[in-house]
């Protein structure tokens, strides 16, 4: 089961000739973080799709029903969802963000007519498309811009991926954003230093959706309005049982039609039914108890790939996820901010192995936090490799300082994968002489103690959400305050290097030079044993053949939008253009 | 009616007990009832990103400020109203959630015995006829074998041969009701029903064939023979009630057990009832609803007791009469 916090915002619009993205223009040209071409970077896209490839015609009507891997903690305010892949997937039928990502991971508008940026980046401009209202009605303007900013800026998650803009504190205590209604349906947001790549990080993801003020206001005292969103999106909220389903039903007055002018979205309908065990939602999709799901097992995937007649499966891993085991720094007296004794984990521990067992060797063996899509990919970073003798030798360093070793807590959700992985690394770790203890628990516990740094977490398993290295911010930069109970730096480690990397590349105009940024700080990740990664996710969405357009989604603009729908999350992808051969 | 009336007023104060320790459960977790401990309440209700303005509704809603009393009676009266709170986890009602959820469990639990009764009754009654018979003995090897069984190994068992395998019934099972679709309901609930009953039939069987057995050593069984009555006629009109009083005990019992077998059965089959609800309020700590099903379910076990109880005064009236004279 993947998850990320945040959906922190990746890939956009990086052109180095122009930084200006405007509604209704086919970026082609642009560039991305890679400094390749966007076509170039489309060849770093894992996409397999067996879909007919006669495009016939879009038959509307009928309702789907989509099996997905979690639930949605702090389900639908965008300022507190826990949004993870299938959250995505989820909540983008009805709400719909400011911009979005095409294919190759370039941004556009989407709600937006135009984002601009001012000479230095200090400043940016968002219009809104005009003739837009919410479901309840509401109309679409600066304002609701504005209202859904700020109470983003006030959100835990969301708030901390917005450390770049300039606010001030209200009465109530409340942060207002420094802001400038310009017109009716424009507004100009200020940052507190150059943000080069505000648009994306922000706009494109979490951060970025435009809910109904109206609902937002009402959701502020009513906690159960907080489960019925009302947004601008292809279908409106029907029905939520936690744990169970999310049905939306068609928006008869969705503002979006396709390019032979047919009203979006085509489908009545759509159930998402949470079921959360891998196994049981792959033999759901083999029996047609459901029509697609989202998948990120290695061995499942192996399966479906070897019944792609009976079930056409699209496969995504660009900018995605690294699955990795996390160390808090504040845990066993601060035992993990010794380098040796990180580097003896990294080396004693078999990744090879680890993605062999759990994931059939479907997904690449990870040697850092940015996969091959991401900028700052190197496929030799320098992270030690595994090697049994040569983790003795960096724990006898950690020895000579007169520490003794301590017995750590593997923690991880219930997930069988998850459990399995903890075992190899306390097997291969007590090899070389490092006794380690396995606990699973649910996943919101898990994030508890990650956030509060509980001294419970020790070595966590878990995933980072994908992106470019700005939508990472704040996994890794020292927050403005250190003794904050909840923070986002889950190991609370506090590099000033780190920090220098994440402020540099957040101001670079230069993409190429952006990417050396990223790829010098993946180096010094690796040299400092920062993190045990162990595999680059892989998402896959097999589904019933009758299941059409998947692999059409088009965003305003006309762009394709399959893989990229962002912030590192490929399991997910748009609904407004799904159809159901009949 | 005195008997009821006892009966009924054990039922009262067994629910109030269960809702005191219930409650008790969510204050004694969190630091006593201190000013920071007031606090800790309303985090673990609110969830850990609620806001000051969010824990100060908490607090409010809850009467947290207030003695404990005070708190358990603003609980209870809530309780007692229909009003189960807010989960702040989901930010769902989580009325809601028990509406969705009971039915299902209910027909779970209600399959489950169904099949673990009938099928008790037969085994039981044939072993009991021919005692220590090569039927008998070979239905009580088979029941000792499905007691050593726990539900997760009959439940995955099943769900691979019957499921996956050989595709007769749903291996993931979506709750319909048997008033809209008999057949989705059947394919449903059929596994998850047969995984919890197994178990049962093995417990049911041998307590009905031993009491049975006695039975048919009575009197009046041996002049029913004489007259020339048929083996059925005797078996089942004769000396079937009066040896099912040890099988109706342990069904009542059982139900205990039955609800545990909910949250291992609804978990493998994926069935979305109470037994998963409180797995998923568990793990995501969401208290409120972790006591709510508590007090569903121990509502549901002294409920069904008491039914029991009342059950035995219509199988044997000499219950009733003894009692009443008592």
């Amino acid at each position: 089961m993947s998850f990320a916090l945040v959906a922190a915002a990746c890939g956009g619009s990086d052109d180095s000739s122009s930084d200006t993205t405007t509604g209704g223009s086919a970026t082609t040209a642009a560039s991305n973080d890679t400094g390749s071409t966007t076509a170039t970077t489309a060849a770093g896209v894992a996409q397999t799709t067996t879909t007919v490839a006669q495009k016939p015609k879009p038959q509307p009507g009928g309702k789907i029903v989509i099996g997905v891997d979690s639930e949605t903690g702090g389900a639908w305010v965008p300022a507190a969802m826990q949004c993870d892949s299938s959250c995505q997937l989820k909540i983008r039928t009805v709400l719909e963000p400011l911009a979005a990502f095409d294919n190759d991971a370039v941004s556009h508008p989407y709600l937006a007519e135009s984002i601009t940026p001012n000479a230095d980046y200090t400043a940016w401009t968002i219009k809104v498309r005009p003739n837009i209202t919410f479901h309840d009605g509401t109309p679409l303007n600066a304002d609701a811009v504005l209202a859904n900013l700020n109470a983003n800026l006030n959100g835990i998650l969301t708030g901390a991926q917005m450390t770049g803009v300039k606010f001030s504190t209200d009465a109530a205590g409340a942060k207002v954003l420094d802001a400038t209604k310009v017109d009716d349906t424009t507004v100009t947001i200020n940052m507190l230093a150059p943000w080069v790549t505000f648009d994306r990080t922000i706009l494109t993801g979490q951060a970025g959706f435009v809910a109904s003020p109206t609902w937002l206001a009402k959701a502020e005292s009513d906690q159960v309005a907080k489960s019925q969103p009302v947004g601008t999106g292809p279908f409106v909220y029907s029905s939520y049982a936690a744990g169970n389903n999310f049905v939306v039903k068609k928006n008869p007055n969705y503002w979006r039609k396709d390019a032979d002018g047919v009203q979006l979205p085509y489908l009545d309908e759509v159930e998402f039914r949470v079921i959360p065990d891998g196994t049981s939602r792959a033999s759901a999709m083999r029996k047609g108890d459901v029509d697609a799901i989202n998948l990120s097992s290695g061995d499942e995937i192996k399966k479906f790939r070897e019944q792609s007649k009976d079930f056409p499966m699209i496969e995504a891993d660009q900018l995605g996820e690294t699955a990795f085991a996390q160390f808090n720094f504040t845990a066993l007296d601060g035992a993990f901010t010794d380098k040796n004794l990180r580097c003896a984990l990294v080396a004693a521990t078999p990744r090879d192995e680890v993605n062999d067992a759990v994931q059939s060797g479907v997904t690449k063996v990870a040697n850092g936090v940015f996969s091959p899509t991401q900028p700052g990919y190197l496929a030799d970073n320098g992270l030690p490799k595994y090697d049994k003798e040569a983790a003795k030798k960096f724990l006898d360093a950690y020895k000579a300082t007169g520490k003794a070793v301590p017995k750590i807590k593997i923690s991880t959700t219930t997930d069988q994968g998850n459990g399995t992985i903890a075992q190899i690394f306390q097997a291969a770790w007590a090899e070389v002489g490092i006794e380690s203890d396995v606990i699973q628990m649910e996943q919101g516990a898990l994030i508890t103690n990650a956030v509060t740094a509980s001294p419970d977490f020790q070595v966590m398993l878990w995933r980072i959400g994908g992106g470019y290295l700005d939508n990472n911010y704040f996994w890794w930069h020292t927050p403005a305050d250190t003794k904050a109970p909840i923070q986002l730096n889950f190991g609370r480690i506090y590099d000033p290097k780190l920090d220098a990397f994440l402020d540099a590349n957040r101001a670079e105009t230069d993409a190429a030079k952006r990417k050396t940024i990223a790829e010098d700080m993946n180096r010094y990740m690796a040299s400092e044993c920062l993190t045990i990664p162990y595999w680059w996710s892989l998402w896959a969405i097999p589904h019933s053949p009758a299941v059409q357009g998947i692999a059409d989604t088009t965003i305003p603009d006309g762009s394709n939008n399959v893989v990229a729908i962002g912030q590192g999350f490929p399991g997910s992808f748009l609904l407004n253009q799904v159809w159901i051969k009949k | 009616m005195r008997f009821v009336l006892r009966q009924l007023a054990k039922l009262v104060i067994t629910v109030f007990a269960v809702s005191l320790i219930t409650f008790a459960m969510l204050f004694v977790l969190s630091k006593n009832g201190s000013t920071q401990g007031r606090n800790q309440i309303a985090v673990n209700i609110a969830g850990i990103g609620a806001n000051d303005a969010q824990l100060a509704q908490v607090e409010k809603e809850y009467g947290l400020d207030k003695p404990v009393i005070v708190q358990y009676g603003k609980w209870m009266g809530k309780l007692l109203t229909g009003d189960l709170g807010v989960s702040y986890a989901t930010n769902t009602k989580v009325s809601d959630a028990v509406k969705d959820r009971l039915p299902v469990s209910l027909w779970l639990m209600f399959w489950a015995q169904l099949i673990a009764l009938t099928a008790a009754i037969a085994l039981g009654t044939a072993a009991a006829y021919r005692a220590n018979g090569p039927f008998d003995r070979a239905a009580s090897t088979f029941a000792f074998g499905l007691l050593s069984l726990p539900h997760y190994v009959i439940g995955v068992v099943l769900q691979l041969f019957l499921a996956v395998k050989l595709g007769w019934f749903d291996a993931v099972s979506t709750y319909a009701s048997p008033f809209d679709s008999p057949t989705r309901h059947i394919k449903a609930f059929f596994l998850p029903a047969l995984t919890l009953a197994l178990g049962q039939v093995a417990v049911y069987m041998r307590l009905l064939r031993a009491d049975m057995v006695a039975t048919l050593q009575n009197d009046y069984i041996t002049m029913a023979r004489a007259k020339g009555m048929s083996t059925r006629v005797v078996l089942f009109r004769h000396a079937l009630r009066p040896s099912t009083f040890s099988m109706i005990t342990a069904a009542g019992v059982n139900v205990g057990a039955l609800i545990g077998g909910t949250v291992i059965v609804e978990q493998i089959f994926d069935l979305k009832g109470m037994g998963s609800l409180v797995v998923e309020a568990v793990l995501r700590r969401d208290l409120l609803v972790v006591q709510i099903c508590v007090v569903i379910f121990a509502v549901a076990f002294v409920v069904v007791n008491f039914l029991v109880d009342m059950l035995y005064t219509v199988i044997d009236p000499r219950i009733r009469h003894a009692r009443g004279l008592a």
